[in-house]
């Protein structure tokens, strides 16, 4: 009895003194928030996707995707499809992402085939970077400070670092740090951890250019956490603002799609 | 102690990179990617030499064969509610003391869209099934297989004849309703095919109807439902399901069932037509590092119960064996299992090493009965945007009565370069 009273009495005292506790977790909320409609234009949009891979410094490998997002309308999350377009091999393969439901589809054999969140897209970039994400949907952002970092540019920024921690088990990081230049709410860095704080990627956001109504980052340099010789190179361009009808997204319909 | 060595190791990357003096922020692409710009052709060059490993000397089995392959696949949109499809293999195969060219007209079709509808018509290739290594419900599978390099269930899928067919197709938020009206274009198969022609009659000598409901239910599971009746047989109803257990773990379920009649042994008649139940039920557990693992169970009803396959084993060796030989045969066209029972492992790594130049795969069958295996070896090199290596080692194993143990070849190897178009 005692201890719930002595809970009861440090709640009061918690709400009375320290109501700024609870603003804060709204600021750095409202921010992740707001730098989430940064990155992703609004409504349902296409946009061509160029990923270069790296390895100590000399290009290895690259390809080219096009991918169409449309928010979601239960989960406030994206739905997306992404078409293949280069290299050669895997041109016209698609990728459908409905919530978790993943679905692979290959011409050549014209059947889509089910695959885990686990299976990676392309190497180092995952499902999760190409693909159109809301992160303030899926994590709880909590402010831990303010810094001058680096930015993609290689500029000094002062920015506030966000902790994230995911809400759900099932997004791919668990824990995210997260660089964000409050003065207009630019993405800036952003560092992806493990449940056990090991560090998986660090990604850099710049060439902010206007696309679809905003200025947008249009490049991501992502450096892996093991190896940081290994570096993915992410642009996008051709945004478009399209329709994307819900037909489309269902695996049934992947063997339809032609882009049109 | 593991955060520790990830640290130690992390600390040891990192001095190097420094010692690299690249800075990743400066790194530029060296060109556009080949192919970007335009639509690809969809022509693929194929190169191979095949080495086989015989048992024993055959007429119908060489040591070797070298291939020259022209495999083209394209879809053209005419307007804005048109598609024109082509798919088609053509081979030259070079043999010891023989050639021949063969060819494979896989689709060819057209299709119109009408708002949420599509109808089809042509020659098809359409696939079911979720299984890895067989598909019950994959029903237009029969008579559609092509021969080639590899053992592969996938390859086997990919290289295989589509079905002449009119279908319809209704989309709509809830899920996709198909119907497929299958007609007899052709009589059947002649025993000596012109390697050239369509082989219409492969896929078409009786009517059939193909009906497939696949509903949308939610994030993690997924179902297919299908109805399928052909002339002269009984109709076959049959399952998907997928379940996504966890973000790396995935189950599937594949069922078919319908009255068939049972393989029969040797010197047995035909036994009645009664219930039979297939299935292919397996998981797909993909690691931290991309590897894919899949595990799965195969049963087919239809197929050689225990006692009827111990007692086709007792034949080889005597004149039976010819039509042992003849039901292995068939059941390889008609990619059915020869036995009840059978376990099926994959092994899939697509840029193993973290490397996107190499693609590797593995696969092992498990005949239940025999303990006899089927395996094989598969890794891609792309050398380069457009081209890539493929090496492919693959055997048969078992004791010289069983049923992977008893085949004339006992181990295969070739090695594949192809350019991309």
């Amino acid at each position: 009895m005692f201890k719930y009273r002595r809970l009861f009495v440090a709640m009061l005292v918690g709400a009375s003194v320290f109501p700024g506790f609870a603003r804060a977790a709204d600021d750095a909320q409202s921010l992740l928030t707001a730098s989430d409609a940064v990155r992703n234009p609004p409504g349902s949009f296409s946009v061509r996707v160029t990923l270069t891979e790296f390895r100590k410094g000399k290009q290895t490998s690259s390809s080219v995707l096009t991918v169409y997002s449309k928010p979601a309308r239960d989960s406030g999350q994206y739905n997306n499809l992404v078409r293949f377009m280069a290299p050669a091999r895997d041109a016209d393969k698609l990728m459908l992402r409905h919530g978790l439901d993943l679905w692979f589809y290959d011409p050549s054999t014209r059947a889509s085939v089910r695959i885990s969140p686990q299976q990676r897209l392309l190497g180092q970039a995952s499902n999760g970077d190409v693909m159109s994400t809301n992160l303030a949907r899926d994590y709880r952002a909590e402010r831990t400070g303010s810094e001058t970092v680096k930015d993609g540019e290689g500029q000094p920024r002062e920015t506030v670092r966000l902790r994230l921690t995911a809400l759900r088990t099932d997004v791919p990081y668990a824990l995210v740090d997260y660089w964000i230049d409050p003065s207009n709410q630019r993405p800036v860095m952003a560092r992806f951890y493990t449940a056990d704080a090991r560090l998986l990627k660090t990604a850099y956001l710049r060439k902010f250019q206007p696309q679809l109504g905003a200025m947008r980052p249009t490049e991501t340099v992502i450096i892996d956490g093991l190896d940081p010789d290994w570096v993915t190179l992410m642009q996008s361009s051709q945004f478009a603002q399209r329709d994307v009808p819900d037909e489309w997204l269902q695996r049934d319909y992947l063997p339809r799609f032609t882009g049109e | 102690m593991r955060c520790a060595l990830y640290a130690c190791i992390a600390c040891v990357l990192a001095a190097g990179a420094h010692a690299q003096t690249v800075d990743p922020l400066t790194l530029r692409p060296d060109a556009v990617p080949e192919g970007a710009a335009a639509t690809p052709l969809g022509l693929r060059v194929e190169l191979w030499r095949q080495q086989f490993d015989l048992r024993r000397t055959s007429s119908t089995q060489p040591g070797f064969t070298n291939r020259v392959v022209l495999d083209f696949r394209h879809e053209w949109s005419v307007g804005e509610a048109w598609k024109l499809g082509l798919s088609d293999r053509l081979e030259y195969l070079r043999t010891p003391g023989d050639d021949e060219t063969r060819n494979a007209l896989r689709e060819i079709y057209a299709s119109r869209a009408f708002g949420k509808g599509f109808v089809d018509g042509g020659r098809i290739n359409w696939r079911n099934g979720v299984g890895a290594g067989f598909n019950p419900t994959d029903y237009l599978k029969r008579g559609a297989v092509i021969e080639q390099g590899t053992q592969s269930p996938q390859a086997l899928r990919e290289n295989r004849l589509g079905t002449v067919m009119l279908r319809g197709q209704a989309l709509s938020k809830l899920g996709s309703a198909q119907l497929a009206w299958i007609p007899d274009v052709a009589d059947a198969p002649p025993a000596a095919e012109n390697t050239l022609a369509p082989a219409w009659a492969r896929t078409n000598s009786t009517q059939a109807a193909l009906l497939k409901l696949a509903p949308q239910l939610g994030q993690r599971v997924a179902v297919d439902l299908l109805a399928y009746t052909r002339a002269g047989e009984r109709p076959q109803v049959g399952a998907n399901l997928t379940w996504l257990v966890s973000d790396a773990l995935l189950a599937y379920t594949e069922w078919s069932g319908g009255k068939a009649a049972a393989l029969p042994g040797p010197n047995e008649a035909a036994p009645p037509a009664a219930w039979k139940n297939a299935l292919a039920a397996g998981v797909t557990w993909t690691t931290p590092l991309g590897v894919s693992a899949t595990a799965e169970y195969q049963y087919s009803g239809e197929a050689l119960t225990r006692e009827r396959w111990a007692a086709w084993q007792q034949a080889i060796g005597t004149p039976l064996e010819r039509e042992l030989g003849r039901l292995r045969n068939d059941r390889s066209r008609a990619q059915a299992a020869l036995v009840q029972r059978a376990w099926f492992m994959r092994l899939g790594w697509d840029d193993a090493f973290g490397n996107r130049d190499i693609d590797l795969a593995a696969f092992v069958r498990v005949n239940a009965f025999d303990r006899s295996r089927l395996w094989q070896i598969d890794a891609a090199w792309h050398l380069t945007e457009r081209q890539s290596l493929r090496l492919i080692g693959g055997g048969f194993r078992g004791n010289p009565q069983s049923e992977h143990g008893s085949t004339t070849v006992r181990g295969y190897g070739s090695l594949t370069w192809m350019m991309f178009f």
